[in-house]
């Protein structure tokens, strides 16, 4: 009997501990921010609508932005990457493939994105961790983008 | 030969002599209030007493680097439009207009299903991704229409001889104006002129912003 209720006990110690260690587990990824709350809101969308302002004007990439409603695709990329990040947004628009079938995107075309994008966030202070963690983000879509 | 024997064979001639009178055409020289020649005007008969049509045949309106080829379409009210992409780009096609609205979305690769404009009237038509594509589809109540020429000129041939309304449309205005009654018989000319504006359903770049940012 004393000897159940030294199992017993050690149990329920080792329980306790368990639930103080999952209680703190908890707490930590409340307390740790999304990557769209460190960037933060007014951050992201400056970066999205500056990187279609200079993607599109750029030689390199604006062949595939000719004709296109540029002020539509920053609201658009601006609640993707909202939603991508963390942040409260929904995004409704259409596949990261659907968007970019048949314009014949090439890797050195998406590279030079993606060094813009890379430019865009060290002049809005981004630090290399978030940089880094965006840009993880967006890596698997490179083979939906990059048809030829 | 009977009273209504004498009555058939009566009509049967008066019949005979409709059918046979040979068919009458129009030709309509176009110009905006300065003289200008107009193209791209549209102008069409319809008949007095409402005549059986066939079902209209399908239409294409084709989206070619970004712009609607063509950009003025006349169908006949019924017409089955198909929007087969030769872009082979995403596009968003909508019109907000009431004689049709609609919203089709365009992907590379896909087939998509005709749009049937089925009421009479004008739709505007344009891309959410591409501004500048405009294209506007009047759907009108006749099959005898046609568009002008670069020369402001248009011809509608093998009308049946009869009573018509003529009107005249052109895409700087909301709708199609009368040109009156028409009574065909053989060849027929008529010059016409159109104050026209800027073609309908342009919009300002500040306007655009607005109904983006609130539509979307």
């Amino acid at each position: 009997m004393r000897f159940r209720s030294k199992v017993g006990f050690a149990g329920v110690r080792r329980a306790v501990c368990l639930a103080a260690m999952i209680a703190a587990c908890h707490s930590a990824s409340a307390a740790s921010p999304s990557l769209y709350e460190r960037i933060g809101s007014e951050r992201l969308s400056a970066i999205a609508n500056e990187l279609v302002d200079r993607s599109s004007s750029d030689p390199r990439t604006s062949r595939s932005w000719r004709k296109v409603s540029l002020h539509r695709v920053k609201d658009v990329l601006t609640v993707y990457l909202c939603s991508i990040t963390g942040g409260p947004c929904v995004y409704e628009g259409d596949t990261m493939k659907d968007i970019h079938a048949g314009l014949d995107i090439t890797e050195a075309e998406m590279f030079t994105m993606v060094q813009s994008l890379r430019d865009i966030m060290i002049r809005h202070e981004v630090p290399l961790r978030e940089r880094n963690e965006l840009l993880a983000l967006l890596a698997p879509s490179k083979r939906d983008v990059v048809t030829k | 030969m009977n009273g209504t024997q004498m009555e058939l064979a009566t009509l049967a001639a008066t019949l005979l002599a409709a059918t046979s009178a040979s068919a009458a055409d129009i030709s309509a020289n176009i110009v905006d209030a300065a003289g200008k020649p107009l193209r791209e005007a549209v102008v069409y008969l319809v008949p007095a007493q409402p005549v059986p049509l066939a079902k209209p045949k399908h239409v294409v309106i084709d989206q070619v680097d970004k712009e609607f080829v063509p950009r003025v379409t006349v169908v006949q009210a019924g017409t089955a439009v198909d929007f087969p992409n030769h872009d082979n780009i995403r596009h968003q096609v909508y019109s907000f207009s009431p004689a049709k609205t609609f919203e089709l979305k365009l992907y590379s690769g896909r087939p998509s299903a005709p749009v049937v404009f089925d009421k009479t009237g004008l739709a505007v038509l344009g891309c959410n991704i591409h501004d500048n594509m405009i294209a506007c589809v009047l759907a009108v109540d006749t099959p005898w229409f046609t568009q002008t020429d670069a020369q402001g000129r248009a011809r509608i041939a093998d009308l049946p001889p009869g009573k018509y309304e003529m009107l005249a449309w052109h895409p700087g205005l909301p709708k199609p104006i009368s040109q009156g009654p028409v009574e065909l018989t053989g060849s027929i000319e008529r010059s016409i002129t159109l104050a026209t504006g800027a073609m309908v359903g342009a919009t300002t770049d500040e306007e655009h912003h607005e109904h983006h940012a609130t539509g979307s």
